[in-house]
């Protein structure tokens, strides 16, 4: 697999036909592995995800790489860059596409809710748990992870995944039972 | 909680079930927003302490977050799978066009993309023109063509020697012997 290793920044971003090959062999099993994701999460069909893909590469070299400049290798590898990029690009795909298809009466609500960021509040005191111990109840509960997978995303063994799990709900039991 | 691989009890899961239930105990619970930019460098293990509580406690409070750090982790594992062969040709072909375009030019020639549809047009014109001379030149050319107009006269196109027979028809007819 090609890898984002071998790919010349400067040379992708002045434009550079061999440079943007290396980049599309090495972008696109990303690119289309958050196209397929997006696409499942709301129901599209499969093929669909190609399409979705291709806007995430159009989007990516439009107004001169315009968005691919955006990306600093300093703070982060492109891969993990792109992954971000490409997921809000096909969210943006999909909604525009579900906008010009279909009214909204005819879209079901599951699907329409497509990025409506809202903030859930916890009946928690602020500063009982640690924003880590918080993040893992909220994977381990709401989100059904199990302790590998839930290790896997915090880049974490999963024993500390335990340790903290266990932390959390000692103060949790604590304080709550000096609050009954 | 995932089956496979159980943690904490049931309780647990009815204690964390309550919390999620009650009314928020702080009102002034307003996280701020992350940047896309600190999600990614998160990803990476690429933040400090203090900036990366601040977006574990965003990704704790917003599910959308959430799944765009969930999407973007999974897409990264499932990459080993290679895309469809079209979606990398037609993403290919979006650069090799407009490289060539913009495929920096000399000195000399810096200029001459602002001339280039001006160029296109003189071209285009001059190629009508030299059709246009070339067919023209091949029919004779106006010189020739006017220096037979004048002369023709209705033996040009009889070679046969006229008879009285013949005469005497043309006369029927109109014509002038």
């Amino acid at each position: 697999m090609a890898s984002f290793d071998d790919i010349d920044l400067p040379a992708l971003l002045a434009g550079g036909k061999r440079e943007w090959d290396r980049f599309v062999a090495a972008a696109a099993p990303v690119i289309h592995a958050v196209a397929r994701r997006v696409v499942a999460a709301h129901n599209g069909a499969a093929d669909e995800a190609v399409d979705v893909a291709q806007d995430v590469f159009v989007r990516l070299c439009a107004d001169d790489r315009r968005l691919l400049r955006t990306y600093d290798p300093a703070r982060a590898s492109m891969g993990t860059w792109l992954a971000v990029v490409a997921r809000s690009c096909a969210v943006d795909h999909l909604r525009r596409r579900r906008q010009t298809h279909a009214s909204l009466d005819e879209v079901p609500e599951s699907a329409a809710a497509f990025e409506d960021r809202h903030v859930e509040r916890l009946n928690v005191p602020a500063g009982l748990l640690t924003e880590r111990q918080a993040l893992v109840l909220k994977l381990l509960y709401d989100r059904d992870m199990d302790v590998a997978e839930v290790a896997a995303f915090l880049k974490v063994d999963a024993q500390t995944v335990r340790s903290t799990h266990h932390k959390a709900m000692l103060r949790l039991r604590e304080h709550f039972r000096i609050e009954a | 909680m995932s089956e496979l691989d159980p943690i904490g009890t049931e309780k647990d899961q009815a204690l964390w079930a309550r919390l999620k239930a009650g009314a928020p105990a702080n009102d002034d619970a307003r996280l701020p927003a992350v940047a896309d930019e600190d999600l990614v460098a998160w990803l990476d293990g690429r933040l400090g302490p203090d900036a990366a509580a601040r977006v574990e406690a965003r990704l704790a409070a917003d599910p959308q977050l959430l799944n765009l750090a969930l999407d973007a982790t999974g897409a990264l594992r499932e990459a080993a799978t290679p895309a469809p062969e079209r979606l990398v040709t037609r993403a290919r072909a979006l650069v090799g066009f407009e490289a060539e375009r913009a495929a920096p030019a000399g000195r000399l020639l810096g200029w001459f993309p602002r001339w280039r549809r001006g160029f296109e047009i003189a071209a285009v014109t001059g190629a009508f023109l030299v059709v246009c001379a070339t067919g023209f030149s091949l029919g004779g050319g106006f010189q020739e063509a006017y220096a037979n107009n004048g002369s023709v006269e209705i033996t040009d196109f009889v070679t046969a020697t006229l008879g009285d027979s013949d005469l005497g028809f043309l006369v029927e007819q109109g014509s002038q012997p």
